[in-house]
């Protein structure tokens, strides 16, 4: 299995050192690059002097962000059950939840700096607008997309709406729930930047954009490199999850 | 008289018209009961079970169970589908629990009588098996005990064996026969597999192309077990030849 896994993201890793050494070499060949492109040499060194105070900025990022998911999963799964039991509901509401994901959202950040104040919540709002989408999307979906034969099945059971959505459909979406969450993950740590960059006074998102108004470029770098671990993080937490709650689900697909 | 069925018609509503596809159905059913429904592919023998089992109900006509005119006929028959319809989540043991769950009984008691028929019928060793795990055939076989556990009174089996190859199928149409003789069950069994309809029939109702009606009823009087000596007999080849021909007229 642990072999397994490292042979699988080999290439990805091999690649990645590739392009970092060309990145390298590419920066310290033309000097006046480096400013505004600086080599991985001068992120790394960058990263390891200020370590301290990017970790206590992401601690604030990383509290919005689960914060944010967390609410994000209760109302994504709240609009799919009201979705999958009421269709009216879903006709009514579901246009508006796509149409609500065509505005961009960065333009909205300060709007919510207005509305809610510098404190945690705008952020934890951009976080849930970021990330509630894709889990109502792909659990909603899943949840009206199950076999009708298997409907029919429980219908002639005898079997309640109730127990049809206890005993066939909840278990039937956990995959697509799981994907919902995954793509979600990804989301979610940008979300909290872009709610912070905008204004805050403390975490990630503000801190980059100190650090590019006075150009210290290898310090932003330094910490989008810590946005991309923490979003890993949260991904590969999710498929731990994943593993553990639907099993079934991967022997099927073996 | 199990069940009996009088004047049963139902026409769908499509984008293209009216589809008619019960015409005037009556037929009834004894206790114990083998009765096969052979007729030509999307004649409308499956929107007959799906009226029967009161997932959708008939235009007109009347549907007696056990003598009673009953409105609610859903819980009252044990339906399989072509398809197991296993739930791949579950495993062997509690696929065939979910029907006893959906009746309220306690998870304990539906597992403890599930295990009861999977040892009856010599399947107790997949008890722990996920779907995944089973071949096609060992699918159906679960199939069928998850809807005899739910209710043995009457079956109302769609095409059980039509995915399967030809040597599973004689297996499963054995195994079958033993839950039959066994539970003494009552049981209706669709297939348009003329040789099928033979092997397992006291009665074979044989279907007009759509809307369907009841060209012919036939009584197989074959002894069982019927092996392969008793199929090729000239009164076995008789029944198919008749059958063939009464469907080939329709069909043409």
């Amino acid at each position: 299995m642990k072999n397994i896994i490292h042979f699988r993201y080999l290439p990805t890793l091999l690649f990645t050192l590739i392009l970092i050494i060309i990145w390298e070499i590419y920066s310290g060949w033309y000097s006046e690059s480096s400013l505004f492109l600086p080599a991985p040499s001068s992120i790394y060194q960058t990263f390891i002097i200020n370590m301290g105070i990017i970790f206590s900025h992401a601690l604030h990022t990383v509290w919005e962000t689960i914060i944010g998911f967390i609410l994000a999963i209760i109302i994504g799964l709240t609009f799919s059950f009201l979705f999958t039991l009421f269709p009216f509901i879903k006709r009514t509401i579901y246009p508006l939840l796509v149409i609500s994901q065509t505005i961009p959202l960065i333009i909205l950040a300060p709007l919510l700096l207005l509305w809610f104040g510098f404190g945690i919540a705008p952020k934890i709002i951009m976080v849930v607008l970021f990330c509630f989408f894709p889990i109502t999307i792909a659990t909603t979906d899943s949840l009206l997309n199950v076999n009708q034969n298997l409907i029919n099945l429980f219908k002639s059971m005898n079997a309640t709406d109730y127990q049809i959505l206890k005993l066939v459909r909840l278990p039937f979406s956990l995959p697509a729930f799981f994907s919902g969450m995954k793509i979600a993950a990804t989301y979610s740590v940008s979300g909290a930047i872009v709610g912070e960059y905008v204004g805050a006074k403390e975490g990630l998102g503000i801190y980059m954009n100190i650090a590019a108004s006075s150009h210290a470029f290898p310090l932003v770098f330094a910490v989008i490199f810590v946005v991309i671990v923490l979003s890993l993080t949260l991904f590969a937490i999710i498929s731990v999850i994943e593993r553990l709650a639907i099993p079934w689900h991967f022997y099927q697909s073996k | 008289m199990i069940l009996k069925v009088t004047n049963l018609s139902k026409t769908y509503k499509t984008q293209n018209g009216l589809l008619p596809v019960l015409d005037l159905l009556n037929f009834s059913i004894n206790k114990g009961e083998f009765v096969c429904i052979l007729g030509p592919s999307g004649c409308g023998k499956s929107s007959l079970f799906h009226i029967l089992s009161g997932i959708e109900n008939p235009d007109s006509g009347k549907i007696t169970i056990h003598h009673q005119n009953t409105a609610n006929r859903r819980g009252k028959f044990g339906y399989m589908f072509q398809n197991d319809l296993l739930l791949p989540w579950r495993n062997t043991l509690d696929n065939i629990t979910l029907g006893l769950e959906v009746k309220g009984h306690t998870l304990k008691k539906s597992r403890e009588e599930a295990d009861k028929l999977l040892r009856k019928f010599h399947l107790e060793k997949f008890a722990s098996f996920y779907p995944s795990d089973l071949s096609g055939g060992m699918k159906q076989r679960i199939a069928l005990l998850r809807t005899i556990a739910f209710n043995s009174d009457i079956l109302l089996l769609d095409e059980p064996f039509g995915s399967l190859d030809a040597l599973t199928r004689m297996s499963l149409q054995k195994y079958l026969l033993e839950i039959w003789e066994k539970l003494h069950l009552t049981i209706l069994f669709i297939t348009h597999d003329i040789n099928e309809a033979v092997v397992l029939a006291d009665k074979i109702l044989v279907l007009s192309k759509r809307p369907a009606k009841i060209i012919k009823s036939i009584e197989i009087n074959i002894l069982r077990p019927r092996n392969i000596e008793k199929m090729r007999s000239s009164s076995s080849i008789n029944i198919e030849k008749e059958l063939i021909n009464l469907l080939e007229k329709d069909i043409l």
